[in-house]
């Protein structure tokens, strides 16, 4: 019987030696993997398949007026005003359809906003709450609807949805030209409507304030044509 | 540097005997930084699309 050595069975001095090859052994593993991953040969995970729609970026442009004015040059976003424009309340008419993508400037304000703002009666306040206070108002237009809002008197009835009795009524609460109009936000009005009576309850102001903006700005071929778009929405 | 060392372990008396295990031990350890690298892989495959 052969006397064993005192080291046979292990790696003995070697043992540091073996450690070191071991890991470079498992490091030139992973280096392979990583190599052949890049080349595509193995190891490439599968992307998964973007389904997400890519809409094309375009640059809007801003122009005065509306869908009437200028070329037809897709896309165009429509005359910034106090109350947004939403695809419901967009004039549609056959001649001069709108093109180009639908672009809303903001979001509508919410309506919870405008109890807060009861008894602002400031044009400029109400454009700075409902753009945040970070759109400046165009001079143009605020100097031109502080011109109108001197105290005249205007034939609000010349408003879709506005019939003498309701005339009479807002005039008692305080609204008599249509830039006064303009500034009232719907919640507002439906207030004083619901304090007028119960037969005015029915009337919905949403689109008053919209229509007196257009006639305090003398826009009277886009209240035609956004009366005729109102009108044609209630005989559907 | 690799040839070296293996070269370093198997001139000592009591690893003359030892290179086919030696052999034998670097490549386990290849094989397995190989699968190391692939199960990563798939790993992070598997939570990007989760």
């Amino acid at each position: 019987m052969t006397p064993m050595h005192p080291l046979a069975g292990t790696f003995g001095s070697a043992s540091l030696t073996i450690i070191l090859l071991l890991l470079a052994a498992f490091l030139a593993g992973m280096l392979s993997c990583q190599l052949l991953r890049l080349l595509g040969i193995c190891c490439r995970p599968r992307r998964a398949v973007n389904t997400e729609t890519v809409y094309m970026s375009v640059e809007p442009e801003i122009t005065e007026g509306g869908p009437e004015t200028g070329p037809e040059t897709a896309p165009r976003m429509y005359t910034r005003s106090i109350y947004s424009e939403t695809p419901a309340s967009r004039p549609r008419t056959k001649s001069a359809p709108p093109s180009g993508p639908r672009i809303e400037l903001r979001k509508p304000a919410p309506l919870v906003e405008a109890e807060s703002s009861a008894g602002r009666s400031s044009f400029e306040s109400r454009v700075q709450e409902m753009t945040g206070g970070n759109t400046p108002v165009a001079p143009n237009f605020r100097t031109e609807l502080e011109i109108r809002d001197d105290g005249q008197e205007d034939d609000l009835t010349r408003l879709e949805g506005i019939g003498p009795n309701t005339s009479r009524l807002l005039n008692e609460a305080g609204i008599r030209n249509y830039a006064r109009l303009a500034t009232m936000s719907r919640d507002e009005l439906r207030h004083i409507l619901e304090t007028g009576g119960p037969q005015f309850r029915v009337q919905d102001p949403k689109s008053w304030p919209y229509q007196a903006e257009l006639a305090a700005r003398n826009n009277w071929d886009r209240l035609r044509e956004y009366q005729e778009f109102l009108l044609s929405g209630k005989t559907r | 540097m690799i040839n070296e060392l293996y070269q370093q372990v198997i001139q000592r008396p009591d690893m003359s005997s030892a290179g086919l295990e030696v052999i034998l031990m670097l490549a386990v350890a290849y094989v397995l930084g190989f699968l190391f690298c692939y199960v990563r892989v798939h790993r992070d495959r598997g939570e990007s699309q989760s």
